[in-house]
């Protein structure tokens, strides 16, 4: 019965393993693009406030009786962000989802109930074991216990025989049995998961690409504004820097100096910041592909080569051995 | 110095711009720029950052209705993310009740067992 259980799963249940792995690589590839647009659109909205205080001090230069600093523009407001990180963090939820699915085959509920199942069979097993040894090539258990008790009363003699169940089925033979209910679980697992994954994945796709898209979209806006305020922050400076050389200024030496070294490190962080942004649009790009190469894998009724079929045939072995090792022997 | 063209800046264009409108500001600011890096003359610096300002202020505009209209974009996104999540919830929810099917069969056998231990003629 094992052994059947076993060689059903091996048979139907072999593109699994590629399954969790493309689930974990989108997780892997979700990561990143969730973590630097967070911190991208923080630093957007910090340098444009930065940029802000600047521009007061020109308004206030040019006696601009039009400038008022509560109205002060914001690059993007708490609901704006609040709803790109909402949409990034649905993704992880999905993608966290996908990956529990697909790893639902190896799971400790499964397996804590497989081990009950087969340590309860102590009493079925006085009929089954024979068979079942018979079937998983086991030496058969020596350990029940037969009495016979002869008893003479007034001339009679009678007989009765008792048979205790002990140990009805060796640790061999239980784990045997647990490892093959373990297969049927994890054939009922990939049964229903391969049922109901693929198109859920599918139909996924397009609002993943979509998303991808604006979010690329939005960080390339993102992009364009913060090079402009850098620009324009590095243009102010050296104004201020150039009106504090004026004759009768009189500008402490190293204030001056001071305010000069600034501009070099505002350049710094202007090509950090662009660096940033064009390898979280890379991230954002491998998002996409990632997300496409997955929903690829579960329309394809599995195109691998013979070779990676029984290198999963292994893996799924390997899994059920492990599984089988972890039963204790008594 | 460099001299906008005046009839692009003092027009009002319509946002969202053109591509070719875009492209126009976009160049137009580019050499400003590089207008303001080439000196380190107080006048020019003075006289062309107020147009380097108007010009991005154009641009900016321009960037803001993407912004908004990407906003509108995630909104919508999120409802469709939600709504496969709560599929994928349901389905995770199918595969927990394989466990405990067979969580429960464990239950039943164990029950078995007791009434055949307990009643060795049943």
């Amino acid at each position: 019965m094992a052994a059947m259980l076993v060689f059903g799963l091996l048979v139907t249940g072999c593109s699994l393993t590629p399954l969790a792995k493309r689930t974990t690589a989108l997780s892997a590839a979700i990561a990143p693009v969730v973590d630097q647009s967070a911190a991208a659109f923080r630093d957007a909205v910090a340098l444009n406030q930065l940029r802000a205080d600047y521009e007061a001090v020109v308004a206030y230069e040019n006696k601009d009786d039009t400038y008022n600093p509560r109205n002060t523009p914001v690059l993007l407001s708490q609901k704006d962000i609040q709803a790109r990180l909402a949409v990034l963090a649905a993704l992880q939820v999905y993608s966290k989802s996908l990956t529990e699915i697909t790893k639902g085959t190896d799971s400790p509920e499964l397996d804590a109930a497989s081990k009950s199942v087969g340590s309860n069979l102590t009493s079925l097993g006085n009929d089954l074991a024979p068979s079942i040894e018979s079937v998983l090539g086991i030496a058969a258990s020596p350990a029940s216990t037969t009495t016979t008790t002869v008893t003479t009363v007034s001339g009679s003699t009678s007989t009765s025989t008792s048979s205790t169940a002990t140990t009805a089925l060796s640790p061999a033979v239980r784990n045997g049995i647990s490892t093959g209910i373990n297969a049927l679980g994890q054939f009922l697992v990939y049964r229903t998961v391969e049922k109901e994954l693929p198109g859920k994945i599918v139909e996924m796709d397009p609002h993943v690409q979509d998303l991808c898209n604006v979010l690329a979209d939005d960080i390339q806006t993102l992009q364009r504004i913060e090079s402009r305020d850098y620009d324009r922050i590095l243009n102010l400076e050296k104004q201020f820097i150039l009106e504090d050389e004026l004759p009768g200024k009189n500008v402490n030496p190293q204030e001056h100096r001071a305010e000069i070294m600034k501009l070099p490190e505002i350049a710094r962080q202007q090509r950090e910041a662009n660096e940033k942004l064009a390898s979280l649009r890379e991230a954002i790009d491998k998002l996409a592909r990632t997300h496409h190469a997955l929903a690829l894998e579960v329309q394809q009724d599995n195109p691998e080569t013979l070779k990676q079929k029984l290198a999963e045939l292994a893996d799924v072995g390997s899994n059920l051995g492990k599984f089988y090792s972890s039963l204790s022997a008594n | 110095m460099v001299g906008p063209p005046l009839s692009i800046i003092h027009g009002t264009p319509a946002i969202p711009l053109s591509p070719e409108v875009r492209a126009a500001y976009e160049d137009l600011r580019t050499k400003i720029q590089a207008g303001i890096d080439s000196t380190m003359d107080l006048a020019t610096t003075q006289a062309l950052n107020p147009w380097w300002a108007e010009v991005d202020q154009v641009l900016t505009k321009d960037d803001l209705y993407k912004l908004n209209a990407d906003t509108a974009a995630f909104n919508a996104l999120l409802q469709q993310i939600n709504y496969t999540n709560a599929g994928l919830k349901t389905l995770q929810g199918q595969i927990t009740s394989i466990a405990s099917h067979f969580a429960m069969a464990a239950d039943i056998i164990a029950a078995i067992d007791k009434v055949l231990t307990l009643v060795p003629g049943v």
